[in-house]
């Protein structure tokens, strides 16, 4: 789960396909390995788990990084549109191949979804390989798309179809990446309540959390062209309801980082990273900048987000959603019954979000944002 | 005339405790002479403290149920083994690192720190930094006293991967990280499955598990290093604008 991240070394390897001849690792459980085995024997197919399914699936999503690297001209670091769009679908095709056990059901229509049983029939290890595995997977490839998000605005008025697919792709992966986290947060395995600890793991929680949160900003400008079909009669409506969809997924997102920053220094690092560069762009996060948030406090946040809330429509959440929101700044887990305190926890959160989005619609320039190193900032940190 | 040892290896010693009390990576202890008619001061002896067989049991079984997922560049009986061996030279009256093999408990150690790391509790991020300490001591103990081993790279590799969620991607993590790369070249792991392998006496037989888990280990460290991100981020307005 190492990947390496922009800096020096960005566009380089290290080891040299032709300067090796090694075969691939067997397909195949410890138990099954021997002295003076038969390779050809012991090997399983790869539609069967083993402890090496998502190994060998990481060596063939890291041959088309390869290829990518070598199809980057090193002068440049860029590849065309066209290009990005190529490898895009080898990254969809090598989506479209893997075995059943490592496909999750986020990318199912709900009708064609595992039963529990069937979910409960997998080991443990497995559905962690499978979360590893599309995480990382998903990360990889918003990034892909990355600066297309950032460009949107002009892409939008000039009707580009080529930002606009990049956009979706980057969204879409983005959210896949939080509903893996949704779906493990249900799995009963230790690693999914440790999780959190895990830098990759924090690497692609964050990425998609920037995006979802970049978009909602963006997406205010863009939506007129890019959303509504022409001649909807419900579009109106319809925008509103996504747009609320759109901020749970946000807060929701936020979420998780929050808890994450009480698990791991290297999260604590991310989000002083994070809200140091948003204050150059005059952006201040409210519940992460105060070391504690009592209720006077709260409600004074409360009060400025009311103040500066952009959005007509009141922000309603699903009550699972605001329930989990519910955390405290020190790491208390407040009791949903709590009066008071709730309703002001509840709203510190979601200020949070209304700061900074309204924040970006004031006119922050999102092209800088998304191009000039924000991303980079973070990914330094790492 | 045999070789002249130029660099001698600072003594180190090995001893269990129960983990709550491994408050420092390492300490230096006073040996009973072993002569004793010898004088009576001495140097003291570096030592590493590993946590108790049975605590020791419970976090390899942890790693091995939640963490070795992520890598997988080990062969759990052989790690079981290994365990089990330690111990018992830590439990015997002859308590020599030349016995237990520095590499061996660097491995060993690597899998222990990664399951005290992934604990769910308040003192697993303050634990892991002494074990991963030791950790690294004996790793560079190794460094002076042995050629490199195939148990020196996995320790690298699962101590890499707890270092960079303690302090990111940092040099300590790049460190352990080429390491790996290097050390694994220089025992010919790139080429386990070449036909002029046999110029390399050091390679296991090609239809051993020994050499099964050196393809594991190889092909973990180069899709790391292939691992780069497939798009650039433009920086033209980084530097001056940012910082």
């Amino acid at each position: 789960m190492f990947t390496r991240y922009p800096g020096p070394s960005e566009g380089i390897y290290t080891v040299n396909p032709l300067h090796m001849c090694v075969r691939q690792p067997l397909h195949a459980n410890d138990e099954d390995l021997f002295d003076g085995m038969e390779a050809s024997h012991v090997d399983k197919p790869l539609s069967e788990p083993t402890v090496m399914s998502y190994n060998l699936q990481r060596i063939r999503l890291a041959r088309i990084c390869l290829e990518i690297t070598d199809s980057t001209p090193f002068r440049s670091r860029r590849l065309t549109h066209e290009q990005i769009m190529e490898f895009d679908a080898k990254i969809e095709g090598f989506i479209n191949t893997l075995p059943e056990f490592l496909r999750p059901d986020e990318y199912k229509m709900p009708a064609a979804r595992t039963n529990r049983e069937a979910i409960g029939r997998l080991s443990p290890g497995i559905v962690i390989q499978r979360y590893i595995l599309n995480s990382l997977l998903h990360a990889q490839r918003c990034k892909f798309h990355l600066q297309y998000l950032g460009q949107m605005s002009a892409a939008a008025e000039q009707n580009s179809t080529e930002y606009l697919a990049s956009r979706e792709i980057c969204l879409d992966t983005a959210r896949l990446i939080i509903r893996f986290e949704r779906a493990l947060e249900h799995e009963n395995v230790a690693f999914a309540k440790v999780r959190l600890k895990f830098s990759g793991v924090l690497y692609c929680i964050f990425m998609a959390t920037m995006v979802l949160g970049l978009d909602l900003c963006l997406n205010k400008k863009s939506t007129p062209k890019a959303k509504i079909p022409n001649g909807a009669k419900h579009g109106h409506n319809q925008s509103e309801s996504i747009d609320e969809e759109r901020k749970a997924e946000v807060v929701h997102a936020c979420r998780i980082l929050a808890q994450a920053r009480r698990e791991s220094p290297m999260a604590a690092k991310l989000l002083d990273s994070l809200s140091k560069t948003l204050k150059k762009y005059q952006l201040t996060i409210p519940p992460l900048d105060r070391p504690s948030t009592d209720t006077t406090d709260c409600q004074q946040a409360s009060t400025s987000s009311e103040m500066t809330l952009v959005t007509d429509s009141p922000i309603t959440l699903p009550s699972n959603v605001v329930d989990e929101l519910n955390f405290r700044d020190h790491g208390i887990v407040v009791d949903s019954t709590s009066g008071l305190n709730d309703t002001a926890n509840e709203m510190s959160d979601i200020s949070y979000i209304d700061e900074l989005w309204s924040t970006f619609n004031d006119g922050i320039d999102f092209e800088a944002l998304c191009q000039g190193g924000w991303f980079s900032d973070i990914e330094s940190t790492f | 005339m045999p070789a002249q040892v130029l660099f001698v290896p600072e003594e180190i010693l090995f001893k269990a405790c129960p983990i709550s009390q491994i408050t420092k990576s390492q300490s230096y202890i006073f040996l009973p002479p072993s002569d004793p008619t010898a004088p009576t001061w001495s140097e003291p002896t570096k030592c590493i403290w590993l946590p108790h067989y049975s605590e020791a049991k419970f976090l390899l079984e942890k790693y091995l149920n939640d963490l070795t997922h992520v890598h997988h560049v080990i062969h759990i009986p052989s790690v079981w083994q290994l365990l089990e061996d330690i111990y018992y030279q830590l439990g015997s009256a002859n308590q020599n690192v030349a016995n237990l093999g520095p590499d061996k408990v660097a491995l060993v150690l690597a899998m222990l720190t990664s399951a005290i790391h992934s604990q769910d509790i308040p003192t697993a991020n303050s634990q892991a930094i002494i074990l991963t300490t030791s950790t690294l001591s004996v790793l560079d103990h190794c460094k002076s006293s042995g050629p490199g081993s195939l148990e020196e790279i996995q320790a690298m590799i699962i101590l890499s991967f707890v270092v960079s969620h303690l302090e990111g991607l940092s040099r300590r993590f790049w460190s352990l990280f080429s390491e790996a790369i290097t050390m694994a070249r220089s025992l010919g792991l790139h080429l386990v499955d070449d036909d002029k392998r046999k110029l390399l006496k050091s390679l296991p037989a090609q239809d051993s598990v020994k050499a099964e888990i050196g393809r594991r280990v190889w092909w973990y460290l180069v899709a790391s290093d292939w691992f780069v991100p497939p798009f650039h981020v433009v920086r033209q307005l980084s530097g001056a604008d940012l910082t």
